[in-house]
């Protein structure tokens, strides 16, 4: 029997509405105070690939390129720049009609459908991943849509994993593993082998012609789990706590509480190593934190007075996740001061030099100023470490100009971050002083957050600073 | 027994145990190092009716976090004179503990004399007395956790009903420590699922509202320090060097030494009995409660000695239940004569390994007391130097400088929110060791310290190596040297 879902029909528009107002909220903020729209470092990396993608000087083998970068690279050539962030809330708006559609399929109940969505817009990695430029946006999207597909049992669900197989190969495997879980439920076996082989000769295919990343496993660490340590693409410690409590009483299903337990902690290890596991954890933790809000509400309290104070709590834990992603995405790099310090560099002739600065400000340096930045997040973390320990905070100055010569560098980026333990820790440490004293340095550019420092390598014409 | 004197027995164990903790708290006429941070605080209150959330001196200027509520009660009892806020109350609260073990023990074994035994246990546990001259909201923290239990144990009662949300709501708000309450409370709820026990829903109700509270209150208080330290927040941004003498693995003969032979044998001995044969809710919710604190020590995610006084209260409790079957059990033999007998000899074994310990702690703890010369030479800085002036001590220091000196120091031992606090240590500590002048005057004019308080009572250095060349002033020369910096490096 087709279930009836009388109050979708009032609260999907108020979704849509909700969800377009976080996703709008962070790129308004940015855009009124002159900030360039997407905020992380990483998106500056995707869009530096886009940009260049079409040139003939484009080095496939170097960039980790999925077929997220051709469809918006099509798109940019179709319809300019500005494309970029209406197709990422387009995709946002999307994900989170398909994040409702699955839900009424999987959840019978219709008030755990609602809050689950609700749940899925406001958690810290939705606005992460709809407000940064990354190919997690549309991988989410597809992903959903597979799940969707799937679902209904509809073989349209085939190009769609293919298609997954060649945008992320951590997203595949999420969607092998949703297969195989919603096997034990169905145990449909020909329907489930018929959508995954053709995306295996995919994958293979476009492994073959492109330099596609497999799998981008980091160490994992504890420190950039949750939003709530100043990570944009981290957790909410409040959702992992209602899930915990929301699996707690998926107990009482002993019929598939090992399956899901099981499948829990899978995708809860994932995340530990992984951006795309925690982007899967969410949605878990979105599912079992709404079956303990509606277990909390309905369930018929022996102490009426803590049962409004407790959903309060919940509620403003929620919002107060919510809240801090959004201002750590206003907030977060590029800033104003570093833009117009990147951008102050455009109008130099030298292309052909370096920039050393830190890596997380790599790819914003590349996209921003036409130049080319000497270590990268994606690639030169490890070995910034090594220049940083040796170089960088040594007061050597014949090894440091040795260094700048070998590697065509005649500018430095320094931002207070990095004045303030992101490399140095003290006043003047290291080439903090160098640069300060010795007569082939100028500052060529200054603001309250960030310096520029030219070094003359081979000019002669760096007279006057840019900007004071 | 009858009700009547087994509550003037209590009575007077409260008010031996309250004596003997004065007694060794009015040795000193001071307190111990740490304890003056939370004095300004009380002061602050006193003076302008808020806490010094943003302190001028500490680090030559910084904010501090926490919940104030321990701050405003000793402040409140201040109207009595401030030694007897400073001095009484912590050593009070601390005492008040034997009323709430004596609750609970008769709780769980329906026996005055057993219950009596394990509330005078409980004031003498040696650890206890390492806070005898601490002005410390563990005092207020454990008092309300051992509230909060009881209250939990008699939820049928609609006072206790009330009474568990209300201490539940202000130890929510006095520490941070709630959590590891919270987290044996959790494990409480899930004991009872995997043993097939029932659950009242008011437990159910007031744990999930509590753990909420208590997430969303300290989301709110210290998010910022969330988002300056990440994960190190748990550890209160302790520097490393430090970090090792607070958080240290459990050491079965440490545990012995500091929680009694008594508590931890018996306690062990419930746990086992528990997990195997009886399975008791009120023994499993203190279990719960222990497991929760042995999980944080394992982890490292309690301090040592923190960990230690939950865990002998725990223990506490729990060796009540063991007391109570052996003295049944020997009363049932054919030698019931014996029962008294063999309390009479637990009785003295606690008194043998927990009373000499408790003494040995407690002298200890007096000795971590400034003496008054260093109280004069605070003094005198005070009288003789500028107002804004820097002044570098040690760690331990810090805090002497800030409230009897009134002068800017460059570290103490509250690091939250300090986010150079590792660099900070490493260099303070390096001033006292190095012996290049030129390196030590660059690290003074980074801090603009003006001058060197020298003590020689912590660190293994007895002189400065640098103090003979010029660009140091000895300015105060007794035991302690005060030295003022007259140059600076560019």
């Amino acid at each position: 029997m087709k279930q009836k879902f009388p109050l979708s029909k009032t609260y999907l528009p108020i979704i849509i509405l909700v969800t377009l107002l976080v996703l709008f909220l962070p790129i308004y903020a940015r855009f009124s105070s002159g900030t360039p729209v997407f905020p992380s470092d990483e998106s500056y990396y995707h869009l530096g690939i886009i940009k260049s993608i079409s040139s003939d000087n484009f080095n496939f083998q170097e960039s980790q390129i999925s077929s997220f970068h051709y469809f918006m690279s099509f798109l940019v050539s179709l319809f300019g720049d500005s494309i970029t962030w209406i197709i990422t809330i387009l995709l946002g708006l999307a994900s989170t009609v398909f994040f409702f559609l699955n839900s009424k399929i999987l959840i019978k109940d219709e008030l755990t459908v609602l809050i689950a969505t609700a749940l899925f817009i406001l958690s810290p990695i939705f606005l992460f991943v709809f407000s940064i430029f990354t190919p997690y946006s549309l991988v989410l999207f597809l992903f959903l849509l597979f799940v969707f597909a799937y679902l209904k049992k509809s073989y349209f669900s085939i190009p769609l994993l293919m298609l997954i197989s060649i945008t992320d190969f951590s997203f595949y495997l999420l969607s092998c593993l949703f297969i195989v879980a919603y096997y034990f439920y169905s145990s449909n076996l020909r329907f489930s082998i018929i959508t995954f082989i053709p995306s295996v000769l995919s994958l293979l295919l476009f492994s073959f012609s492109n330099n596609f990343l497999f799998l981008s496993l980091t160490k994992a660490t504890f420190s950039t789990f949750f939003t709530s340590f100043g990570v944009i693409s981290g957790i909410s410690f409040f959702y992992l706590f209602m899930a915990l409590l929301g699996l707690f009483l998926a107990w009482s299903d002993k019929k598939y509480f090992v399956h899901i337990l099981f499948f829990f902690l899978l995708i809860f290890s994932f995340s530990l190593f992984n951006v795309q596991g925690k982007i899967a954890l969410n949605i878990l933790l979105c599912f079992f934190s709404a079956i303990l809000i509606v277990f909390l509400s309905k369930r018929e309290w022996v102490i009426v007075t803590i049962k409004h104070f407790t959903l309060l709590l919940i509620f403003c834990g929620i919002i107060f996740s919510t809240s801090l992603q959004v201002n750590q995405l206003i907030l977060v790099n590029p800033t104003n001061e570093l833009f117009l310090s990147l951008d102050s560099l455009k109008i130099t002739s030298q292309n052909q030099t370096n920039i050393l600065s830190h890596p997380d400000y790599g790819h914003m340096i590349n996209y921003f100023s036409n130049k080319e930045s000497v270590f990268t997040s994606f690639s030169g973390s490890d070995a910034f470490s090594n220049v940083s320990n040796d170089i960088l905070k040594s007061r050597d100055l014949s090894l440091f100009k040795s260094y700048l010569d070998t590697n065509s560098i005649s500018f430095i980026l320094i931002t207070d971050d990095m004045r303030n333990g992101l490399v140095w820790s003290q006043e003047d440490e290291g080439i903090l002083f160098l640069i300060k004293n010795t007569p082939d340095f100028r500052k060529t550019y200054s603001s309250d957050t960030v310096e520029i420092w030219s070094y003359d390598l081979f000019n002669d014409w760096w007279k006057e600073p840019l900007y004071e | 027994m009858k009700k009547s004197i087994a509550v003037t027995i209590l009575i007077l164990i409260f008010l031996v145990t309250l004596t003997s903790r004065l007694f060794l708290a009015f040795q000193t006429p001071y307190i111990s190092y740490d304890s003056y941070d939370s004095l300004r605080q009380i002061e602050n209150i006193n003076e302008e009716g808020v806490p010094l959330f943003n302190d001028e001196l500490s680090y030559g200027g910084r904010s501090h976090l926490f919940p104030p509520i321990f701050y405003y009660l000793v402040s409140f009892f201040d109207i009595f004179g401030s030694d007897f806020a400073i001095k009484v109350i912590p050593n009070l609260l601390f005492a008040l503990i034997v009323i709430p073990i004596y609750l609970i023990s008769f709780n769980i074994t329906k026996d005055h004399l057993i219950s009596l035994m394990t509330s005078f246990f409980s004031g003498f546990i040696p650890i206890f007395f390492s806070s005898v001259n601490s002005l410390s909201s563990y005092s207020l923290v454990a008092v309300l956790t051992l509230f909060v239990i009881y209250s939990l144990l008699n939820l049928n009662k609609k006072k206790h009903l009330n009474l568990s949300l209300i201490l539940i709501v202000v130890f929510v708000f006095t520490h941070s420590s709630v959590f590891l309450v919270l987290i044996g409370l959790l494990l409480y709820l899930l004991m009872l699922k995997v043993e097939s026990l029932e659950t009242m829903a008011k437990e159910q109700e007031i744990i999930l509202f509590a753990s909420f509270l208590a997430l969303w209150f300290n989301f709110i208080v210290f998010k910022t320090a969330f988002a300056i330290h990440g994960p190190l927040v748990i550890w209160q941004n302790i520097p490393l060097q430090i970090l090792t003498t607070y958080f240290f693995d459990l050491n079965i003969f440490q545990s012995l030494y500091f929680l009694g032979l008594v508590p931890v044998f018996f306690g062990i001995y419930t746990i086992y009995s528990v997990m195997f044969t009886s399975k008791k809710k009120s023994l499993i919710l203190i279990i719960s409660l222990s497991l929760s604190v042995l999980i944080l020590l394992w982890a490292k995610l309690l301090a040592f000695k923190v960990g230690l006084l939950f865990l002998g209260l725990f223990l506490v409790i729990l060796s009540s239940h063991s007391i109570k079957n052996a003295y049944s059990y020997i009363k049932k033999t054919k030698v019931p004569s014996l029962a008294n007998w063999f309390l009479a000899a637990v009785f003295l074994l606690f008194l043998v390994s927990a009373i000499i310990p408790s003494i040995y702690v407690a002298s200890n703890s007096l000795d971590d007391v400034p003496s008054q010369s260093e109280i004069d030479a605070m003094l005198w800085i005070k009288d003789n130097t500028p107002v804004n002036s820097t002044v570098l001590a040690r760690v331990q220091e810090g805090h002497l400088i800030t409230f009897f000196a009134e002068r800017k120091n460059v570290i103490d031992d509250d690091f939250l929110m300090v986010e150079d606090a590792q660099t900070r240590y490493d260099q303070v500590q390096d001033i006292f060791s190095l012996r290049l002048k030129n390196e030590v005057v660059r690290r003074l004019t980074r801090y603009n310290v003006n001058y060197i308080y020298f003590s020689g009572l912590f660190g293994s250095e007895e002189n400065l190596y640098y103090v003979n060349d010029d660009c140091f002033n000895l300015v105060y020369d007794k035991s302690i040297k005060i030295y003022e910096l007259t140059c600076s490096l560019r």
